[in-house]
């Protein structure tokens, strides 16, 4: 439990990043990836789904007021799941991140209702200014941080460990011939995401108006 | 080109901007962060609590741009501030309409250059690195890649976004010339091509290393071209990788 409190904190300041603080890609999964494989006792195979992670989400990006879906979350818990399934096998990972996908696109309706949230603190902060309460700038900022590491934190100190009950529950009961096949993701997956990356790099050849 | 009262709040303005979006919202976007940036600058502009507050509700309206660019219209927004004040200038519909005016194209420019296109090249140099090692049957992990990435994404935008500030301080609505004059699209065209080269260069090590027979060559080649006909029909990637797992899944199936 105390691994899952710790991992969340972990996961939720660097959640930060992705727009609350800084933008300095602290919260990319090719970054934090080996830093969660690392702190678990596996950054090699945190390397690999961070960077399959990064290939295939290349082309999400937080463009506009538009929210993305949170491929930090997909990294973090497909490495956490995987590694403390104790199933030594590459296909495991490849399930993680298969049952993460759908999590982390859960990820963004909370993420639309915080920011929702967020409209209160604003008149909250535009309410202060007018009765001459400057330091409510200050306050506003510290609350919106705040809640957005705290979304992160619930999110994470939730879901760690019914995934990985479901990981395990899922895993056990594949057939033999679908643990082959997600072997071989383990190599695939790689080539779809320099796919997106080719059309992200070269899409306007690609896309029929632009 | 003249320095300004206002550069004295630069290093101020530069580390209050990384706030930028804390408290983004649906209402008004980045207003309040933009508010927390120029505080320092507004409470020496306007010691007058009155004035001051009028100032700050004027910036309480609509803002958004993009993270990266934004501090170009603090210095623009800071200088006009200041020559308002020294104006003793009640009019300050010109700094409303330049500080949203500009937030568009900005936030454009932004968005294809610095997410779109430099995000992704940054990427892809550090997953070659992690190729090169994985290579290795003895390899067990490397800080090399991601602090790659994080070095030579940053290393050219944190200076960016302290010049930025410094430039559109300085020079004002010349400014626009300048960001012009850098001429982004070519750029982003540099970089894009630079990217599209060491991605076919990865592609094909990644064919030659990791795929060790014929048949998975062929497997890596038909996902590969699955993979850009997907994402041309602008499927998202989440469905794209249950395609490509599905695949998998089915070609173990048939014991392909």
């Amino acid at each position: 439990m105390i691994e899952i409190i710790n991992l969340s904190l972990l996961a939720a300041i660097i959640g930060l990043d992705v727009t609350a603080f800084g933008q300095f890609m602290i919260s990319q999964p090719i970054i934090c990836g080996p830093i969660f494989g690392y702190i678990m006792g596996d950054m090699k195979t945190g390397l690999w789904i961070g960077m399959i992670v990064e290939l295939l989400w290349v082309k999400v990006i937080p463009m506009g007021a538009a929210i993305p879906h949170n491929y930090t979350a997909i990294a973090i818990f497909a490495i956490f799941w995987g590694i403390r399934s104790g199933i030594c096998s590459n296909s495991v990972f490849i399930l993680s991140l298969l049952v993460a996908i759908p999590l982390g696109m859960l990820f963004r309706p909370l993420d639309i209702w915080m920011r929702y949230m967020n409209v209160k603190v604003v008149h909250w902060v535009d309410d202060n200014i007018k009765r001459g309460n400057e330091d409510a700038i200050g306050f506003g900022i510290g609350i919106g941080i705040f809640l957005f590491f705290l979304r992160s934190f619930i999110f994470y100190i939730i879901l760690f460990y019914p995934g990985l009950l479901i990981v395990r529950l899922i895993y056990h009961k594949l057939p033999m011939f679908a643990i082959n096949g997600l072997n071989i993701c383990w190599w695939v997956l790689p080539v779809a995401g320099f796919g997106m990356m080719f059309y992200n790099f070269h899409h306007k050849f690609f896309s029929i108006k632009s | 080109m003249k320095n300004t009262k206002s550069e004295k709040f630069i290093v101020d303005i530069f580390w209050r901007s990384f706030f930028l979006q804390a408290l983004w919202n649906f209402e008004r976007m980045q207003n309040v962060g933009f508010v927390f940036a120029l505080m320092p600058l507004l409470k020496a502009l306007y010691p007058d609590r009155e004035k001051r507050k009028k100032a700050i509700l004027r910036h309480m309206e609509f803002f958004n741009t993009n993270p990266y660019m934004v501090n170009i219209i603090f210095g623009l927004v800071s200088s006009m501030e200041e020559e308002a004040v020294e104006r003793n200038s009640e009019e300050f519909k010109d700094i409303d309409a330049i500080k949203i005016n500009t937030a568009g194209p900005l936030a454009a420019i932004g968005d294809k250059f610095f997410w779109a296109t430099w995000r992704p090249f940054c990427a892809l140099v550090s997953i070659v690195l992690i190729f090169v090692f994985y290579y290795d049957q003895s390899f067990d992990g490397t800080w090399l890649a991601p602090l790659f990435y994080i070095v030579f994404y940053n290393i050219f935008i944190f200076p960016f976004r302290f010049w930025s500030l410094i430039v559109g301080s300085r020079f004002r609505t010349r400014i626009i010339k300048i960001i012009a004059g850098l001429e982004f699209k070519y750029l982003t065209d540099i970089v894009r091509y630079a990217g599209v080269a060491l991605l076919i260069g990865t592609v094909i090590f990644y064919l030659i290393f990791f795929a060790h027979s014929v048949k998975m060559l062929m497997i890596f080649m038909t996902v590969f071209a699955l993979s850009v006909l997907l994402s041309t029909i602008r499927l998202s990637s989440g469905m794209i990788t249950y395609i490509v797992v599905g695949l998998c899944v089915v070609l173990a199936w048939f014991k392909i």
